[in-house]
């Protein structure tokens, strides 16, 4: 290769490190900054290339940057959200007295849920044998009114099983069953499957 | 580490218990850095706050489980703006393209800072003007001073892809501001 075909190959090469990298040699690899480093101190317009390039560097640094008000404006809406929002991976341990929420017991699961009215936590400090001996006594009484027998009644008539002329829970049950047999006799169940 | 590094780590730890002096003394540190590449990203102020917001709203929310490194948290903010301008700007919800700076009230003020000002806003204009893939590998690569690997991590392309688009942008630019340049050139002496 001629000097001159080399020194038209140098800019060219120049050019296009300039034109990726800018003209700061320190952001060139460092085999470029080598390799350029002669080539620029004896080629006036490898020179020129390098003034032009730096040229355009100090105008990009004169680019706007945002105004102090506008910054400020900005700081202050950051604030705002995150006294809004506590940082989400902080541990209860480390959060100041003052963030601390009081942490629900385990156990206690009405001081869990503040919208129940105010009589539940009364319920909750009853003993569960108490609650048990009360439905007990409950259940007892409803059966001996007959109260459950006519319940049960109404509901067989809703069923569609025909009641007899007496209100016999009993023979209502027996008949029905009765039914119930021939019923099943007369479907075929075996055809329909 | 680093003052600056070892400042940010003790201002990370405090944030992260909830302390919001730390976390204030964070945002004055570096809302403006933050900002200034997203505006360049984006183009777009209002979107450009939007961005700085949630950067440093990410801040707060991860202070506890992030480790500040050598450098200090501003590779890490860089990071985060940087992909979140990214994201916006692949996902095509830019809500306005600003063609221009606007205008503001500007001061009874000398007149060589009245030039200075004007020359700002022709490269702002410049800079706007460019393609937002350019303009990203530019912002990151000249303003953030990110080396090409990081500009290619972060914008999901080859070297090579980085290389072409510095390339690009600085052609572009060149152009668009030729006044300006040979004016700065003729101010130079000559060695």
């Amino acid at each position: 290769m001629t000097k001159n075909n080399r020194q038209v190959a140098d800019r060219e090469a120049l050019e296009r490190l300039l034109e990726i990298y800018g003209a700061d040699r320190t952001r060139w690899p460092a085999r470029e900054r080598l390799r350029f480093a002669s080539v620029i101190s004896d080629d006036d317009a490898a020179s020129h290339m390098l003034a032009e390039a730096q040229a355009l560097d100090t105008l990009l640094d004169r680019a706007s940057r945002p105004s102090d008000a506008s910054v400020e404006a900005l700081k202050d809406r950051i604030m705002a959200a995150a006294m809004r929002e506590p940082p989400a991976q902080v541990s209860v341990a480390t959060r100041p007295a003052a963030s601390i929420r009081p942490a629900a017991s385990v156990t206690s699961i009405w001081s869990r849920r503040p919208v129940l009215p105010a009589i539940a936590p009364r319920f909750a400090e009853w003993p569960a044998a108490a609650v048990l001996a009360a439905s007990l006594i409950v259940g007892v009484m409803l059966g001996s009114a007959g109260t459950f027998d006519a319940t049960m009644s109404q509901m067989a008539q809703v069923a569609g099983l025909q009641s007899t002329a007496s209100d016999n829970a009993g023979a209502v049950d027996s008949a029905q069953l009765a039914l119930g047999d021939e019923i099943d006799s007369q479907y075929p169940y075996e055809d329909l499957l | 580490m680093g003052a600056v590094a070892s400042d940010d780590a003790a201002l990370v730890a405090a944030a992260a218990k909830g302390d919001p002096d730390a976390f204030r003394a964070l945002v004055d540190r570096h809302l403006s850095s933050v900002l200034a590449v997203a505006r360049r990203m984006l183009r777009d102020d209002a979107e450009a706050e939007d961005v700085a917001q949630e950067t440093l709203l990410r801040l707060w929310r991860s202070a506890e489980g992030l480790d500040v490194g050598a450098m200090g948290l501003r590779p890490w903010l860089r990071r985060v703006v940087s992909n979140l301008c990214v994201d916006r700007m692949r996902s095509g919800k830019r809500l306005t393209v600003v063609e221009e700076l606007p205008e503001r009230a500007e001061p009874a003020t000398q007149h060589a800072s009245l030039e200075a000002q004007e020359a700002s806003r022709r490269v702002d204009a410049a800079l706007k003007a460019l393609p937002d893939r350019q303009r990203t590998a530019l912002t990151l690569f000249h303003y953030e001073g990110l080396s090409q690997v990081e500009v290619g991590q972060i914008m999901g392309i080859s070297d090579e892809a980085v290389e072409s688009l510095l390339a690009r942008a600085r052609r572009s630019l060149k152009a668009a501001l030729r006044e300006e340049l040979q004016e700065l050139l003729s101010d130079i002496p000559p060695e």
